[in-house]
């Protein structure tokens, strides 16, 4: 049943729109960050003043962070409700337990959610590394003049940038998986698979515009994927409202979703 | 005649100081105070003409809430004549640039996509290296 979920989440064309869609907003941040003259022509610049990791982390905090609820729920987060709809659990039912049947589901949007982030990431970080030197100016003249980098394991970024990128890009994939759990606990609510996709990221939207007005912009939803982006961000903060929201989500999961209520 | 020899060297040699000291100094400090706009918007400086070719500087004195803030340098024109910089609460900058002397400048500072309040900031920039 799990293998059959997965097979279903990762062939599709929603999780290869997910990709596309994710590649080319990292695309938008990288152009944002080659904008301007080139280093070349500029007198006394450093060789390293554009470099690999600065481009990384500049290309993820972009549109990239605005969309990614969006990019995560994707390519499964709505196969509930259209398992309901087209009657296709009844067939699955025949078949397996629904206890089976939905955890599988859980396991395989959650981990569609988190790689549909996760690859991108990794694809532009090996471009990136291709297309610019791997090296960092001194920190008078660096684009990014932070030592350490604010939030968490800020202090590897300058020292071992390789492995600070290895944590955001895993701290996406986390990102990913609850987002899309979130999305699949809304789809235990409602029947309208365009509600259920847009719903994480119009949430995410408001929380974030009212955590910011009332100057709580360091719980902002988009600073638990770039941790680095606000200055007072910390472990807490991110894994604290990651851990909050996939709890909430996974308990609304194994309440509202039970055979009982789905089939009324 | 001894001692007006070591006087006149010494007069020279002070002048010397103060002439080069002045020509690596080059351009002089100016206060922003601006509200750059949510969501990725942003915001020039007033214009300022830039004395010498080279670096441009940035003191940044405080940037509101815990956002940071990009900037560059441009051209009356929005040419862009650096590449873009993140400054922080405190961040002292000295950036390469391609704009020369003569050329009337502006410093932009823009918020991320992400930042979804209007964001003040205030310090001190020039379009040299005093």
């Amino acid at each position: 049943m799990v293998k059959m979920e997965l097979v279903r989440a990762f062939i599709s064309r929603s999780f290869l729109l997910a990709l596309v869609i994710g590649l080319l907003s990292l695309v938008y941040g990288l152009a944002d960050y080659a904008s301007g003259p080139d280093p070349k022509d500029i007198p006394g610049a450093s060789p390293f003043l554009n470099n690999a990791f600065d481009a990384f982390v500049w290309a993820e905090n972009s549109l990239f962070a605005l969309i990614a609820p969006l990019i995560a729920v994707l390519p499964f987060s709505d196969s509930f409700v259209l398992d309901r709809t087209y009657g296709y659990l009844n067939f699955i039912l025949a078949r397996s337990s629904y206890r089976k049947y939905l955890i599988s589901k859980f396991l395989a949007n959650l981990l569609s959610g988190g790689i549909s982030l996760a690859i991108p990431l990794i694809l532009i970080y090996i471009y990136t590394n291709i297309y610019y030197p791997r090296g960092f100016p001194s920190l008078v003249e660096a684009r990014i003049p932070y030592d350490p980098m604010p939030g968490p394991l800020g202090q590897l970024y300058r020292h071992n940038p390789d492995m600070y990128i290895l944590f955001l890009v895993g701290l996406a994939f986390v990102f990913g998986s609850v987002y899309a759990t979130l999305a699949l606990a809304i789809s235990s609510l409602v029947h309208n698979r365009y509600v259920v996709l847009s719903s994480p990221f119009l949430l995410y939207m408001v929380a974030s515009f009212i955590l910011a007005v009332l100057q709580m912009e360091i719980w902002s939803p988009p600073a638990t994927l770039t941790p680095h982006s606000l200055n007072s961000t910390s472990w807490i903060t991110v894994f604290g409202e990651l851990g909050g929201i996939f709890l909430i989500s996974s308990v609304v999961l194994l309440i509202v979703a039970r055979k009982e209520r789905i089939y009324g | 005649m001894k001692t007006r020899t070591l006087l006149t060297v010494l007069a020279v040699s002070l002048l010397a100081i103060l002439v080069a000291g002045k020509a690596l100094a080059a351009g002089q400090w100016y206060w922003y105070d601006v509200t750059v706009p949510k969501l990725g918007g942003s915001i020039t400086t007033y214009n300022q003409a830039k004395v010498a070719t080279g670096q441009a500087s940035v003191s940044s004195n405080l940037i509101g809430g815990n956002y940071d803030l990009n900037i560059r340098l441009e051209l009356v024109d929005n040419t862009s004549k650096s590449s873009w910089y993140k400054i922080n609460d405190g961040t002292f900058l000295r950036y390469n640039n391609t704009a020369t002397a003569g050329q009337v400048v502006h410093m932009r500072l823009k918020s991320d996509l992400t930042d979804f309040v209007d964001i003040q900031a205030n310090g001190y920039w020039s379009p040299d290296n005093p």
